[in-house]
């Protein structure tokens, strides 16, 4: 037994252990990082939903409020898209167009763009205004180079101002797809278009594709897409997403900007023929001939640098190489490029189906002679005639309307165009009648063609695809297929506390996610919603200044319509922030109006105030007692009514101030009244002073005078008048006289006894008269003769210089007129002309005129004045060479002697003619030097002479020879007077006279065998040849023993020769001495008188 | 480091958000189904395994009652067949006391081993109850992780549909 204790247990029991619940734990843990990431990413989840909700719901909401230029409909007022109900409303560019029943639009981008943008005129512009009555009616962009539209562009030009004026910032919208010029040139740039490519129809499609092509490349997503597009058009903006989707993917799928001929339409088949592609196509040819330097011109003719030109028309091959072509293409001779696929060569303008503006037209029939799937429905309602409005239905000329995948049958009034071949059964599309299974087009846009399934009709009915070079089937043509629709969570409706349905986007049971979203949304949609709202109530009170309660009504209106607008579940917010506005709004106008009417108050009173105190002032002014009484009482009626004006605070003391501002200026009235009629007083007696100093009589002489106030106010002025008239009455003569009757006159006026006072101020009339008649003679005495003389006024001078004649004898008689008055002893020195007159003649000789009307003007003057042509010629400050001729002719010289210095003067002015060098003296010859008396001083005006009568026969002459100091010895001559008479003999200058052949200065005219001759015959017996008085030498008259000793010497005064005056100088017992009269005067010779009837 | 890449996040949701995507949405969705599905997974894991091992130790349990009883039964008849040896050795009849004595010692052990037996049952017994609570929460799990996900997979259908 002991054994069997060692060998059994004493407790019998196992040792089992219990198992420990374990499981899940790697769920667990993969829970619990899921939770952890959710805890991480939801606030990045949160923040993306804000952000998604408040961009969206704002262009949401910014979409049904509209642009400022297509404002939403106000109450009475038209414009905004509205794109749910058709027919399409017209929107033109800048929203002011009323609608046009005349044009319809197209599907795709180009038909969006004709409604929002252009209106499908390739010359629109900003606000249509290109059309009649706009400011830029008669410009044509359509008619521009792409130059010239940029340089229309230009922000600072004058319609980038225009628009700026018109909705605050610069835009240059330019053509059916409105580019504005930055864009433009950018895409000029990146199409490598030349400037004078023509910015028509076609350039503007292809500019068009480029952009939209240029915003699509980089968008991979349809919401992309949009965003893309609507920030190149603003205009899309407006567009629906699903409308501006489908637009989106009609272009990507084929569509053009382009309904003109040569632009992009596709023909099905061929995996390189879409539409896209040869639009494309057609923007690299385009590129390529102008990175080769060709340019398109406006009439469509290609041309070079070099010169070379050609014809898209004309067949001939493209000048661009076939390698320039992207891969795949080939240029047809006298096409665009083309993909080898093209089987049909395409002509622009011809029968290319470019040219035909379908899209996804498609062959004919295939290859053998099937039709293949007929025209699209929207190319056939097009055809017929309907219009595709943006929210995607069609609409007929007749106003039949038909909306894709409604249900509604196709159009049956289109059916009966279908080509041969083709039917269309009724609400299906138009097919073949091969095609054994119509398709219903009640559940599928028929926009798009339907997705071709492998054993569907459409393939079989489809040509063959063509092999390519690899031999490999080409991938088949599929048709553009219907985007994929994105389906719409239906809204969350709830039953609100109120028992109302009200809609919520996301549902309310969702995660704080999406509540972020129904948030933001809200929030973002109310806030654009009522930013927008208020511009418009602005906008809205403006148009109803003054008037609240026609505002409020219109913004109820307003409201209404928003709120209607808005989705349902903002409504009640928006309405409630909108009609907040609205009241605020009115509030203000309210206020405004209050302080309108107060402002207008207080400025009608103001108006009355001052009107009134005006009145009182001149009251005042006038010293009219019931004048005054009867302005106080207006002025203190108006001033009591302000005091009780509300709104002004004007007081009692502010009246009293009015009153007495009003009397002080009403002393300042009466001032300056005094003052005016002493003026008028001062004037008048003026008037009649000045009248009587010209022997006339002013009208209100006698009144003025009689007046004691003008006595009072001007004594001198008074007593001057009283004095003139009484002089003018008593000595009607006095101031016509001459200076010295005048002086006698008033020599015998102040020796009269005075009989009255007022005779006392004559003698100072008179003295006043005197030294004013004075001062005129020596001014102007021709222009005193003409006042002061009427009964013998000075010769007038003809205007008329033609006759010359009479231009003459006019000259001569005012010379004769000058001289009487010397005579008359009115002046000392004659004065020939008028200070007017003397400057026209002035200006006639002067430097600026003509040397040949000079002389000819100089001539006349010298023949006319005569013996006074050298005091004429300085009286008219003549030029010194006229002066000297004028006084040589005038002295008996040649006429031709004028013309002749006056040409070589010119000749010198020229610098033609180089004088000798050296000066008169070194040159004159010895004999002339002897002949010339002592005293004698060679002035400027003979220097000139001499010179300009050089310069006159020296042409071609070297100064220095021998020959130019002939001419100028010759020239000296003729300066001194000297000629050659007819009959050979020298006359004037200086010759040798008398037996002893000595140098005498000779007046012109006169030779030395005259001068001979004369003294021989008064010294045999003519003694009337001396003149009044016999010469006597030694107490003997002369003989011809003293004569053939004598010399004559001319009689010499300040340095001048007296023309015609000698002295007979007689050499005796070898001294000099004088011939003298009998009174032991120096007898002085008249050669005028000793060689008269001489022969030469 | 949470701290530093949320504002990150915020930015790229905000980036995300103006390209109209919702990425950050639909992951954070996603990760709060996902973690609500799989707690599910997790917990039906757990209580399957709790019930697997309750099971275990209701069959250890009772095949310990078995053995305590056994074990109480030897015990009593080598107490009896001890006492009726000393009385063998003593010479002593049996008689009516010596009975008494027997069967008094019988009730007490035969007390004693329905008590220790009735315990090790009862210990069994409760795991078995709690193997067949464990089975049904098992059974639970997955439902509930499902429900759990609801929300969630509603919140990221809405997001995906919208």
């Amino acid at each position: 037994m002991a054994e069997l204790r060692k060998i059994v247990r004493r407790d019998p029991i196992s040792d089992f252990r219990r198992v420990a619940p374990v499981g899940g734990t790697a769920f667990a843990g993969l829970a619990q990082m899921a939770k952890e990431a959710y805890e991480w990413m939801a606030p990045a989840g949160v923040e993306e939903q804000q952000v998604i909700a408040a961009e969206a719901w704002r262009e949401y909401a910014r979409s049904i409020m509209g642009d400022p230029a297509a404002a939403p409909p106000l109450p009475g007022a038209q414009g905004g898209l509205d794109f749910s109900n058709p027919p399409p409303a017209w929107v033109a560019s800048g929203g002011d167009m009323p609608p046009n029943p005349n044009l319809s639009f197209g599907g795709g981008l180009l038909g969006l763009v004709d409604q929002t943008e252009g209106g499908g005129d390739y010359s629109t512009l900003f606000g249509h205004s290109q059309r009649e009555g706009g400011p830029f009616a008669g410009v044509d962009v359509a008619r521009m180079t792409i130059g010239q539209a940029l340089e229309f562009a230009d922000p600072s030009g004058p319609y980038a101002q225009w628009v700026l004026s018109q909705v605050g910032r610069v835009a240059t919208p330019m053509g059916r797809f409105q580019i504005v010029g930055s864009t433009l040139r950018s895409a000029v740039e990146g199409m490598g278009l030349a400037l004078s490519t023509p910015f028509n129809a076609q350039t503007q499609g292809a500019i068009a594709g480029y952009l939209a092509r240029q915003r699509l490349q980089g968008a991979s997503t349809p919401e992309a897409q949009r965003a893309a597009l609507r920030n190149e058009w603003e205009g899309f903006r407006r567009v629906p997403d699903d409308v501006l989707q489908a637009a989106i993917d009609e272009f990507m799928a084929g569509g053009s900007f382009s309904d003109m001929p040569g632009a992009a339409s596709a023909p099905a088949g061929g995996s390189r023929s879409s539409a896209s592609e040869t639009s494309q196509d057609a923007e690299r040819f385009m590129r390529a001939m102008a990175g080769q330097g060709w340019t398109l011109r406006p009439d469509g003719i290609w041309a070079s640098q070099t010169g070379d030109t050609w014809d898209p028309t004309s067949g001939e091959p493209a000048p661009v190489a076939v390698g320039e072509a992207p891969e795949g293409m080939f240029v047809m001779p006298g096409q665009y490029p083309r993909t080898a696929m093209d089987a049909a060569p395409r002509r622009p303008g011809g029968d290319d189906p470019l040219d035909q503006g379908g899209t996804r037209r498609p062959p004919a029939a295939g290859a053998d002679g099937v039709p293949a799937v007929g025209p699209t429905p929207a190319e056939m309602l097009t055809a017929a005639g309907w219009t595709l409005h943006s929210n995607g239905a069609w609409v007929s000329p007749e106003g039949e309307t038909w909306r894709p995948g409604s249900g509604e049958p196709f159009p049956a009034s289109v059916m009966s165009d279908l080509p041969e071949g083709m039917f269309v059964m009724p609400g299906y599309y138009p097919r073949t009648g091969q095609d054994p299974t119509p398709l219903r087009i009640g559940v599928t846009d028929p926009i798009y063609r339907p997705q071709a399934r492998p054993g569907s009709p459409l393939v079989a009915l489809r040509p063959p695809a063509r092999p390519n070079p690899t031999g490999t089937p080409e991938t088949e043509a599929v048709p553009a297929t219907r985007p994929q629709a994105r389906p719409i969570v239906p809204e969350t409706t709830i039953r609100t506390a109120e028992g109302r349905l009200a809609p919520r986007l996301y549902s309310p049971l969702s995660g704080p996610i999406l509540q972020a979203y129904n948030a933001a949304a809200g929030v973002a949609f109310v806030s654009e919603a009522v930013m927008r709202g208020r511009e418009d109530l602005m906008a809205l009170s403006q148009q109803f200044l003054g008037n609240p309660d026609g505002f409020r009504q219109a913004a109820e209106g307003y409201l209404e319509g928003l709120v209607e607008q808005a989705p349902v579940q903002f409504r009640e917010d928006l309405r409630a922030e909108i009609a907040t506005e609205v009241h605020r709004r009115y509030l203000g106008m309210v206020d405004e109006r209050y302080r309108e009417i107060r402002e207008r108050a207080d400025n009608s009173s103001r108006a009355l105030m001052d009107r009134y105190a005006t009145d009182l002032a001149e009251a005042y002014a006038s010293g009219r007692p019931e004048d005054i009484a009867a302005a106080e009482q207006a002025l203190e009626g108006i001033l009591v009514a302000r005091e009780q004006l509300p709104g002004v605070a004007w007081t009692r003391e502010q009246s009293q101030n009015v009153v007495l501002e009003t009397m002080r200026e009403g002393e300042r009235l009466r001032a300056r009244a005094g003052q005016e009629r002493s003026d008028a007083l001062k004037v008048r007696l003026q008037t009649i002073i000045d009248a009587a100093e010209a022997g006339r009589s002013a009208a209100d002489e006698a009144a003025v005078l009689a007046d004691p106030s003008a006595a009072a106010l001007h004594p001198e002025l008074y007593a001057e008048a009283q004095a003139m008239t009484a002089l003018r009455d008593a000595l009607p003569s006095f101031r016509s006289a001459t200076p010295a009757e005048q002086a006698a006159a008033i020599a015998q006026e102040r020796a009269r006894p005075i009989g009255e006072r007022f005779e006392l101020g004559i003698l100072d009339a008179m003295e006043s008269v005197h030294a004013a008649t004075v001062s005129a003679l020596d001014d102007d005495p021709i222009a005193w003769a003409q006042q002061h003389r009427p009964s013998n006024p000075p010769p007038p001078l003809p205007t008329d210089m033609t006759d010359l004649a009479a231009w003459e004898n006019a000259l001569t008689a005012r010379r004769d007129y000058a001289l009487g008055m010397v005579t008359d002893g009115y002046v000392d020195e004659p004065l020939f002309f008028t200070e007017a007159e003397r400057d026209a003649f002035t200006a006639l000789i002067g430097d600026g005129t003509d040397p040949i009307a000079r002389a000819a003007i100089g001539l006349s003057l010298t023949r006319a004045f005569g013996s006074q042509a050298g005091r004429v010629m300085t009286e008219l400050d003549a030029a010194p060479v006229l002066r000297h001729s004028a006084a040589v002719v005038a002295a008996g010289g040649s006429e031709a002697l004028i013309a002749e210095a006056l040409r070589g003067q010119q000749l010198l002015d020229d610098n033609v003619v180089r004088l000798p060098p050296g000066s008169l003296d070194t040159i004159m010859p010895e004999d002339v030097r002897a002949g010339l008396p002592e005293g004698f001083r060679f002035n400027e005006a003979l220097v000139d002479t001499i010179h300009a009568l050089y310069a006159a026969r020296a042409q071609g002459v070297d100064p220095s020879s021998q020959d130019a100091t002939d001419l100028l010895t010759g020239a000296i001559q003729s300066a001194l007077g000297q000629e050659t008479h007819a009959r050979g003999r020298l006359t004037g200058g200086v010759q040798e006279v008398g037996e002893q052949e000595a140098p005498t200065l000779l007046p012109p005219g006169i030779s030395a065998r005259q001068v001979e001759d004369g003294l021989t015959r008064a010294i045999g017996g003519e003694v009337g040849r001396w003149g009044a008085v016999v010469p006597m030498f030694d107490g003997q008259p002369l003989t011809t023993d003293v004569m053939d000793n004598a010399r004559l010497v001319p009689i010499v005064r300040n340095g001048q020769v007296v023309t015609g005056r000698y002295r007979i100088e007689v050499l005796y017992s070898g001294a000099v001495a004088d011939v003298e009269d009998g009174r032991g005067n120096i007898f002085i010779l008249d050669m005028g008188l000793l060689t008269r009837g001489v022969p030469r | 480091m949470q701290a530093a890449i949320l504002p990150a996040l915020a930015g790229s949701a905000a980036t995300a958000g103006a390209a109209g995507t919702t990425i950050f949405s639909q992951l954070a969705y996603g990760a709060q189904a996902a973690s609500a599905l799989m707690g599910g997974v997790a917990a039906f894991q757990g209580a399957q395994a709790e019930k697997e091992a309750a099971e275990v130790n209701s069959y250890i349990g009772r095949t310990r009652a078995m053995q305590t009883d056994i074990s109480h039964m030897r015990g009593l008849a080598g107490e009896l067949a001890e006492m009726r040896s000393v009385f063998g050795a003593n010479q002593q009849r049996p008689n009516v006391g010596t009975f008494e004595v027997y069967r008094e010692l019988r009730d007490a052990r035969a007390r004693e081993r329905r008590i220790d037996f009735g315990n090790r049952m009862q210990e069994s017994a409760d795991f078995r109850t709690a193997a067949r609570n464990a089975g049904a929460q098992a059974r639970m799990a997955l439902p509930m992780g499902l429900m759990r996900a609801a929300p969630s997979l509603f919140d990221l259908y809405q997001l995906r549909m919208r």
